[in-house]
């Protein structure tokens, strides 16, 4: 009798097992193949606007819906994409954007000089449905300042009906750049601009793949094939080849590693952080890694409107305090670089002398003379409290960087983690002593503006008040005199506002199935690089059985 | 008169609502940085005015909460804002039709595998009370429940997922898409879950069982010539499971807006991430709302288990004899 | 006459975190079939003990019993914990002492009276429910199809003693334990329910272990009697013969504290002046000595052993009363 309820439990469990078992036994089925790709992404949607600054993940997305007038070349040269031709006159103040005839936007608008007359006024903030952004900052300062569609229109004309032309009042020897800056202001057609969502959730681009569907809750993205592509692969044949794309946010390294090992994406995105699990992936012959040019510097970014860092010498102390090799080993594993100087070495700011000189050095003495210092002006003890954000690569680098500072006398301790966001955001409202994000040292004037205007950007997260700087970054960015660039530099430096790390290239991880990365020609020659500044090029991306 | 025990924690729930959403108003404000700063860095004085009026920071608290709280309850969980800066964005509604369920379904999941786990255990350890295997494995168990659950997620995802490549490591399938990926999708967030939870419901069960067995009646019923496992399920287990049902409301409620690092791990993406995000990113309206949901939950939850209560002791039922 | 249980030189220690304390000490009981035996004693004197001990119910780590209980021929004592369990319930049954705390809480009563018929004696769901109401009617219970339905927390106390009473006999037990079965009682229910018992007894043929404070319910309801203190047997013989010749002190001091009807229920007796000997540290003589007025030195510094006056009438005293005393209505 007692057999009646012990039977019955064990019917229960039988039954719950056997049904773990069916589910299991079921085979994955295998990563989406062939015509349909599955890319995986370490960072959440954060928007596509051109004020959204988007990594590389989001980027590569963005760009992958709409294009830029120009681009960035495997060189690092700017070059022309949807414009045909960029012309200058030899004072820089008037370019003239001749645009590729034949265009279509996914909507079925043609790319014309008017749409792009739209999209700049859209990004300058004249248009009262869509804010300024980033880039704008760099075009409000181009165009003098403008204030209403009146004045933009005496300053920018449709010259046919693929001819655009700006007439600058100063000079602008970098305006082409603007029209990349990183793959941030790209084009879309006017109903998406009427719309205000520049592809948050709907947005008509130029690009090789349409909006399918946008998660609302910002973690898949759903691109499909756009038959009427104007780019052609090498062979002359119609991109894109894959048929559909989901970007996936995978916010822990490890399972986008995991799930890429395992098949259930094609490619996977990662940043020098995840050194360990790159290390890992590169001895895996299912695998190929990409990485791109080491042009991402990671500096701290002193919040100089606050104590401690609003002496030169607490700035000082710490810049020499840290042990920049060791550093970029602890947080990298060997896939990145000790950063010096501010910039990538190809950058007229960067004073490294091809590489040679070390502008910002590891020198332990005189941090801790420094560190005597603060407290003689202060009569307090250099104290730094240092963000962290949820991952522990964070933990461990924000760590290795305290030790260092320690270890020069200074006290030092750990904020609480957040995530990485609200270490960028406490830090654009000075909430932090420092903050420690990349900047993309690009040619971008856009940059140099970060430092001679007082933008809200400025106001926000890179505030230091030094008028002098101001002024030499303002006559860089119209002379384009690399002499010019590196005296603001060298001022950057000796007030250690900033203090450079290391420098990263972005990484992508492809299965070995994955054909045409980095392989779709450019119209003008040559080709985008595998990884760049605005993502990876997946035109050509098609994963074979 | 039951109907006035009835009204009586329906005020009492009225009351911690009102008391957690209206607090919830005063800390949102209270979080460092100006929301218009992070919310639109970019924005135009007036579009920073608009938002400032739409926020409520302009009007005083009070005003504030009030108009929230009629939105919330017309079923206007309100926007989450874009960073357009224009003060447009996506109704948190469309946002949690996403996130919610999903959390949902992985914490009924995770709470029946638990309570399905850690009963038996706990019967077979109060049973073995003192005895070495029970001190063996209430040691482990003890260890186990301080594991982190990624810690579990990570290690699963690299052995049952790459290693032996039987489930999937990220993503979540609905159910209606396709059952049985649904389930295969949760396996492992949901044991990286319930490993931890079984450990702790197994021991709370242990000790109660261990004070029920020295009752009275547990003797009687041995006298009666009934089997142990008899005794243990029929007469010990209902009579001990109170503070397994009070902790198990708590941990329903703390896995709807909690599994946020499970979530994170196997890219599942419920209501914890909205909640870290809308906290992150200062979502004024999308914070008080989800808490308000949360607070929601927890009432709810312990509602569930009261009426469990009572249907597990029956002196609950009739007003204690 | 056939012997139902014999129990032989039974000890019962709980270890506890004051010492070993030894709750029963070399019992010798006789249970002959058929008959009642009262087992008396104040209060800790470890009667429930010994009974639940020869039952083999005692269980935990922190008991040891010694001795050999033999039950209806059989050695319980050499038995596994299995076998003993299987005469449980159709073999020997026991009423528990407070019928408050011994019915489960969360079961209805229906439940708790058809499970031993259902588990012990076969019967399927329905025939077990209808032979619990049989039973309920047989201990005199009202409306028995209703109390089926109810929880023990909606009865009463002499109604809760019933419905143990139905479970403890639902399975014929042939030997039937009654721990204090009308202690927590009315004085006038106290009344039906042994009257209840005795009936119940005589109809089902059972041998009955009656365990009680009260002398007087011995008198009345037994044919032997056992009286204990502080773990021992102190004094043994037929009911007849013990009240014509009472030997100890203590049972003459037990037979004065019996309570009288004008006493309200659950008021606590006035037993007996001074306390229980201290059973983890026990005195080396009579373990009565401070309460005795009959006390001699000899009583304080040795253990007085069981004597038998001649006709089976066993005493443990150095000082047994010599005179008779008067046998109460
Ligand atoms: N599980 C146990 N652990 C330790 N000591 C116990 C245990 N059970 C009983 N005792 C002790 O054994 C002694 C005898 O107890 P027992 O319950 O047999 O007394 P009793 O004669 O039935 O008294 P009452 O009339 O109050 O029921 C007491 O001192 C009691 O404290
Ligand atoms: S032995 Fe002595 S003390 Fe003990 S009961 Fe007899 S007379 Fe009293
Ligand atoms: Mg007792």
């Amino acid at each position: 009798m007692n057999k009646l309820s012990r039977g019955n439990h064990r019917k229960v469990a039988f039954v719950m097992a056997m049904a773990l078992v069916a589910s299991l036994s079921q085979v994955a089925p295998a990563a989406a193949k062939g015509d349909d790709i599955v890319i995986l992404i370490g960072e959440k949607d954060s928007g596509w606007c051109a004020q959204d600054s988007p990594g590389l993940d989001q980027i590569s997305a963005k760009n992958a819906v709409a294009e830029t007038l120009t681009i960035m070349n495997e060189k690092g040269k700017i070059v022309p994409y949807l414009a045909k031709t960029v012309e200058n006159s030899a004072d820089f103040k008037t370019w003239k954007f001749t645009l590729r005839e034949g265009i279509y936007f996914h909507d079925g608008e043609e790319l014309t000089a008017a749409t792009v007359l739209a999209n700049v006024a859209a990004n300058l903030g004249l248009n009262p449905l869509i804010p300024a952004s980033l880039p704008a900052i760099a075009w409000q300062d181009g165009f003098g300042g403008v204030t209403s569609l009146a004045q933009f229109a005496a300053k920018a004309q449709a010259l046919g009906k693929y001819v655009v032309q700006f007439n600058l009042p100063a000079p602008r020897p970098l305006f082409n750049e603007s029209w990349y800056a990183n793959g941030r202001p790209v084009i879309w057609s006017t109903k998406t601009l009427q719309t205000k969502a520049c592809g948050t959730t709907v947005g008509a681009g130029t690009g090789p793949f349409k909006i399918r569907s946008k998660g609302v809750d910002q973690f898949q993205t759903v691109l499909e094939a756009n038959p009427n592509y104007w780019r052609k692969d090498a062979a002359g044949k119609r991109l894109p080849k894959a048929a559909t794309v989901t970007y996936k946010v995978v916010l822990d390294a490890a399972q986008r590693t995991n799930a890429l090992v395992k098949g259930q994406a094609d490619i996977a995105t990662f940043g020098a952080s995840s050194g360990p699990q790159l290390n890992e992936m590169k001895k895996n012959a299912k695998l190929v890694l990409f990485e791109g040019r080491r042009d991402t510097t990671w500096s701290f970014h002193m919040n100089t409107t606050a104590a401690p860092f609003n002496s030169k010498s607490a700035r000082l102390a710490f810049s020499y305090a840290i042990d920049r090799e060791a550093l970029a080993k602890v947080v990298a594993k060997g896939n990145a670089d000790a950063a010096y100087c501010f910039g990538a070495t190809y950058h007229p700011y960067n004073l490294s002398n091809g590489g040679k000189k070390k502008c910002a050095t590891f020198d332990l003495a005189k941090a801790k003379q420094y560190v005597a210092a603060y407290k003689t002006e202060t009569g307090k003890d250099l104290t730094v409290l240092l963000p962290t954000t949820e991952s522990t690569e964070s933990a461990k680098a924000n760590q290795a960087v305290c030790n260092m500072l320690k270890k020069a006398g200074a006290a030092c301790s750990l904020m609480p983690p957040v995530t990485a966001t609200a270490v960028i955001l406490r830090g654009f409202a000075l909430q932090q002593q420092v903050s420690w994000f990349n900047v993309v040292a690009g040619y971008s004037p856009a940059f140099a503006d970060l430092f001679s205007r007082k933008t809200n950007l400025e106001l926000s997260g890179f505030r230091f008040t030094n008028p002098g700087l101001a002024a030499c970054f303002q006559t860089a960015l119209e002379t384009n005199a690399a002499a010019k660039y590196q005296e603001c530099a060298a001022v950057l430096h000796g007030e250690a506002y900033w203090v450079p790390t290391y420098n990263e290239g972005g990484f992508i991880v492809a299965r070995n199935t994955v054909t045409g990365l980095g392989e779709t020609p450019l119209p003008v020659g040559g080709k985008r690089p595998v990884v760049g500044l605005s993502g990876f090029d997946i035109a050509s991306v098609k994963v074979s059985d | 008169m039951k109907y006035r025990v009835a009204l009586k924690n329906l005020a009492k729930a009225v009351l911690v609502l009102f008391l957690v959403t209206f607090s919830i108003s005063i800390l949102v404000r209270w979080l460092p940085g100006d929301p218009i700063e992070i919310l639109m860095p970019f924005a135009t004085e007036e579009g920073r005015a608009a938002l400032r009026a739409e926020l409520g920071l302009d009007i005083n608290v009070v005003q504030y909460y009030f108009s929230w709280l009629f939105d919330l309850l017309r079923g206007d969980f309100g926007v989450w804002y874009a960073s357009t800066g224009d003060g447009g964005g996506v109704p948190v509604r469309s946002m949690l039709a996403v996130a919610l369920p999903r959390s949902l379904l992985i914490m009924l999941y995770t709470m029946v595998v638990s309570i399905v786990f850690a009963v038996p255990l706990g019967i077979f350890l109060a049973y073995r009370a003192e005895t070495r295997t029970d001190k063996t494995i209430s040691n482990v168990l003890f260890a186990v429940s301080s594991i982190p659950s990624f810690a579990i997620g990570l290690a699963l995802a690299f052995v049952v997922g790459v290693q032996l490549d039987l489930l999937p490591v990220i993503g979540y399938v609905p159910f209606a898409e396709n059952p049985s990926e649904h389930f295969r999708s949760l396996v492992m967030p949901v044991v990286s879950l319930s490993i931890g939870l079984i450990a702790t419901f197994s021991r709370l069960l242990r000790v109660d069982m261990i004070a029920t067995l020295r009752e009275d009646f547990v003797t009687m019923a041995s006298s009666k010539g009934l089997s142990n496992m008899w005794i243990l399920w029929r007469h010990v287990l209902r009579p001990s499971s109170s503070t397994l049902m009070t902790s198990a409301a708590l941990q329903m409620g703390a896995l709807i807006g909690g599994a946020v690092v499970i979530e994170s791990v196997f890219a599942l993406n419920g209501f914890g991430m909205l909640l870290t995000t809308a906290i992150a990113t200062r979502q004024y309206l999308a914070i008080q709302s989800l808490v308000a949901l949360i607070a929601i939950a927890y009432i709810v939850f312990n509602l569930i288990v009261d009426v469990l209560y009572a249907v597990v002791d029956p002196r609950v039922r009739g007003g204690r004899g | 006459m056939n012997s139902m249980m014999s129990i032989g030189n039974l000890h019962v220690r709980f270890a506890t975190p004051f010492g070993s304390l030894e709750a029963v000490r070399s019992v010798d009981l006789e249970i002959p079939a058929g008959a009642s035996v009262g087992i008396v004693g104040e209060s800790g004197s470890g009667k429930t003990v010994a009974c639940r001990a020869a039952m083999g119910l005692l269980s935990g780590s922190n008991v040891q019993r010694d001795g050999t209980v033999v039950f209806d021929g059989k050695e319980l004592t050499a038995m596994t914990r299995e076998e003993v369990r299987n005469e449980f319930g159709t073999g020997m049954a026991m009423i528990f002492q407070d019928p408050m705390t011994a019915l489960n809480p969360v079961r209805r009563i229906g439940t708790q009276l058809s499970e031993s018929l259902r588990l012990r004696l076969g019967m399927d769901k329905k025939a077990a429910l209808a032979r619990s109401a049989e039973l309920l009617s047989l201990v005199r219970i009202p409306d028995p199809e209703a109390m089926l339905k109810k929880f023990p927390y909606q009865l009463s106390g002499g109604m809760r003693q019933r419905v143990m009473i139905a479970i403890a006999i639902s399975c014929n037990p042939k030997l039937l334990f009654a721990d204090e079965p009308t202690t927590a009682l009315d004085v006038t229910v106290q009344a039906q329910i042994l009257q209840l018992l005795s009936e119940l007894r005589r109809d089902l043929k059972m041998s009955m272990v009656l365990i009680t404070h009260d002398l007087g319910v011995v008198a009345n309801h037994t044919d032997f009697v056992a009286v204990m203190y502080a773990g021992e047997v102190v004094e043994q013989a037929t009911t007849a013969e013990l009240f014509a010749n009472m030997k100890m002190p203590y049972t003459q001091a037990l037979l004065n504290s019996i309570p009288n009807i004008e006493m309200k229920s659950g008021e606590r007796l006035q037993v007996i002046e001074g306390r229980l000997p201290n059973p983890v540290d026990r005195p080396k003589g009579c373990g009565f000595v401070t309460r005795c007025s009959y006390a001699q030195q000899k009583c304080h510094d040795e253990h007085p052993p069981l004597l038998d006056a001649g006709n089976g009438h066993l005493y443990r005293c150095w000082y047994p009363l010599g005179h008779t005393i008067a046998r109460k209505p």
